[in-house]
């Protein structure tokens, strides 16, 4: 069957004047009249490209990519300069959440009010208002005006009132960043069930891990130009390639002693698939991607997986795995593959290190340079999951 | 209903009465939006609305003090005739002035969601049209407390002045609104202009004053929009004696309000190509 574009954009830019200043006044106009100073810079450039019907597509980019103006032009609050853009079905636009809620009114005025903007009658927000309040958790506080909220609150009423809504075509920018863990996965559920529903979305982030996790497409920009489209996989990597050449970047933060190896990029992956969270018994590896400026005899890739608090788990390295990394050319994908991380639930870090046969030579090191979420469903305390049971005679 | 079928971004730019279904279509916004202007008035005050009932009373005492007792108006019943004047006024006023700020004052959720900017101007003139009705209580218990007979024939031309205010108040409101985000200097300029505005239409004072001297040229007077309407006020609920207004039957009083309306009209269909146009940009220039 033929899918047909939920959305579809065809050479979209927007440009944007930066005045050297900002002339309100009729007077200021008056003596600055036609010679206002201004230059005009793109804060996206020629963009194109379709997301399926029902698919999930990440547009992934560092601070002033140009992610949110793209987003804000598909929603329709900014016009794009030139260029087309279409959107079929019902669209509902999770641009901030809590936008549109005023402090000064109740969590339930504001449902009403928030929920008319997006476009609901009254009666549908009714209907849905016991739903929505209890997905936010926030039965005792409903009646409260939301200047009493806690930021993270805020948070909660507007995902839960966007959770609700039963968009066709959804986009969501930077939602996850608020509110705690617990919160966020609960969000993230609701993104993975929109999905199975057929809920066309466009979501929007810096966060490399989460987006490769849930997307089916990936999207990076820079500049506000399109640098790369494709599998989460390969788009991931290219985005951590433009962050590094940028440099400007703490992820992933090596130190090169020397400058032969560098670190592209250090991810979690199941079944050929980037994930976040890790479960114990299942198999995990851990993927590296480095680049070499010369080929190197005597190179040695060595990892450690760490507590929080810094006491190591496991540690290896390719010599010790009988690897022979000497034929590797410019470009080093390398995966140590774990049959299962027999740990307790917790938050673990991962330290990556390249150095010579003899350790004399230290190529690049790079500390906590991944922080994953284990989820185990043994009792017990420490770090190691051992197998024990309690016998009594 | 959110966004239905196909949207184009492109399909915006063309005014039609495809933008006049959009703002109708968000019919339940505009009614929130009101209410929540209304609301946020009042939050926190122990009075409440009981303030905006004050405010009338309050120029009632000081121009009554003025007029009756220094100034020795002729007007019979003059906090009557104040009142039917004044009230609409407010409305009017109100409306620009509220609604001036409305998209600067959103500026939080214009910039975030996409939904017809029109509907925030409007939601002001809603909100001062509550008030107006609550006002129209004060003046409604002042005719029985002076057992006041208003003009009843005349009271069929106050749905009509009603509709006229409505539509003069939306276009100005409109257009206020979004010029005000690309000159800040509206809403100062506003206050003053309607500072003089308000002396220019005979609310203090009745209206052959004005059309007397002018003589044979007091067509000048009617070049006022709101004047008819202040005047078929000033009839319907006032009733004065003959000499203080327009001694013409009441269908010239409805020509006259019906000339208003339709220039009103035009206003109005001017007003929103205008903020078509500046749209796109409102949210950049936020």
């Amino acid at each position: 069957m033929m899918s047909t574009n939920a959305i579809s954009l065809e050479g979209v830019t927007k440009t944007f004047r930066i005045y050297k200043e900002q002339f309100r006044t009729i007077k200021e106009r008056a003596l600055h009249l036609g010679r206002i100073p201004f230059s005009e810079f793109d804060a996206i450039h020629d963009i194109s490209f379709d997301v399926p019907e029902g698919s999930m597509t990440g547009i992934l980019g560092h601070n002033g990519s140009g992610k949110s103006t793209l987003l804000k032009c598909i929603a329709g609050t900014l016009t794009p300069t030139s260029g087309e853009i279409s959107v079929r079905g019902r669209m509902a636009a999770l641009l901030e959440l809590g936008a549109g809620f005023h402090p000064e009114l109740t969590g339930r005025e504001n449902l009403y009010l928030a929920g008319s903007i997006l476009g609901l009658t009254k009666l549908e927000v009714e209907s849905r208002l016991s739903s929505i309040v209890e997905f936010a958790e926030l039965e005792d506080f409903i009646d409260t005006q939301m200047k009493h909220y806690s930021s993270g609150m805020f948070a909660r009423l507007g995902f839960a009132l966007a959770a609700n809504i039963e968009p066709e075509v959804l986009l969501i920018d930077e939602v996850l960043a608020v509110g705690d863990e617990a919160f966020q996965l609960k969000c993230l559920d609701q993104i993975r069930r929109f999905n199975e529903s057929g809920v066309t979305m466009l979501f929007v982030t810096h966060d490399v891990d989460l987006a490769s996790s849930i997307c089916d497409e990936l999207i990076v920009l820079d500049h506000g130009r399109i640098i790369s489209q494709g599998s989460p996989r390969e788009a991931a990597i290219d985005y951590r390639k433009s962050l590094h050449a940028r440099n400007d970047s703490t992820e992933p933060h090596s130190t090169s002693p020397t400058e032969e190896v560098s670190i592209v990029s250090v991810s979690l992956e199941s079944e050929d698939r980037p994930v976040m969270t890790v479960r114990s018994d299942e198999p995990i590896g851990i993927n590296v991607i480095a680049t070499l400026t010369k080929p190197i005899s005597d190179l040695v890739v060595a990892y450690a997986i760490k507590t929080i608090e810094g006491a190591v788990v496991h540690s290896s390295n390719t010599k010790l795995l009988n690897v022979d990394l000497s034929g590797v050319g410019s470009e080093l994908d390398l995966t140590f593959v774990f049959e299962n991380l027999p740990l307790l639930e917790g938050m673990y870090e991962i330290d990556i290190g390249a150095h010579s046969l003899d350790g004399s030579t230290l190529y690049t090191q790079a500390n906590e340079v991944k922080r994953f979420t284990l989820t185990n469903s043994s009792v017990g305390a420490g770090i190691a999951d051992l197998a024990v049971r309690a016998q009594l005679k | 209903m959110i966004e239905k079928q196909k949207t184009s971004q492109k399909s915006r730019k063309s005014v039609d009465n495809r933008s006049i279904r959009k703002i109708f279509s968000y019919r339940e916004l505009l009614f929130n939006l009101t209410k929540t202007e209304l609301q946020l008035r009042y939050k926190n005050s122990v009075l409440g609305f009981i303030w905006s009932l004050l405010n009338p009373l309050l120029y009632l005492v000081v121009f009554s003090l003025v007029f009756q007792e220094i100034l020795r108006t002729s007007i019979p019943m003059f906090a009557i005739f104040l009142l039917s004047g004044l009230l609409i006024w407010n409305f009017f006023s109100s409306s620009l002035n509220s609604g001036t700020g409305a998209i600067i004052g959103n500026a939080s959720i214009v910039k975030k969601i996409w939904f017809p900017r029109e509907v925030l101007p409007l939601a002001s003139v809603g909100a001062s049209a509550i008030h107006f009705f609550l006002q129209a209580c004060v003046l409604v218990l002042a005719l029985l407390i002076f057992q006041h007979e208003p003009n009843w024939a005349a009271i069929s031309l106050l749905p009509l002045a009603l509709l006229v205010v409505i539509v003069l108040a939306s276009a100005g409101a409109i257009t206020l609104s979004a010029l005000n985000v690309y000159y800040r200097d509206i809403q100062h300029f506003l206050e003053i202009s309607l500072l003089a505005w308000f002396w220019l239409t005979p609310i203090v004072y009745n209206y052959n004053l004005v059309a007397d001297r002018l003589g044979s040229s007091d067509w000048v007077a009617m070049l006022n929009p709101i004047t008819p309407v202040v005047l078929a006020f000033q009839k319907a609920l006032h009733n004065p004696p003959a000499g203080y207004l327009p001694d013409v039957s009441l269908w010239q009083y409805f020509q006259n309000l019906a000339i208003v309306l339709s220039v009103g009209l035009i206003l109005l269909w001017g007003s929103l190509r205008l903020f078509h146009r500046l749209d796109s940009q409102l949210a950049d220039k936020i």
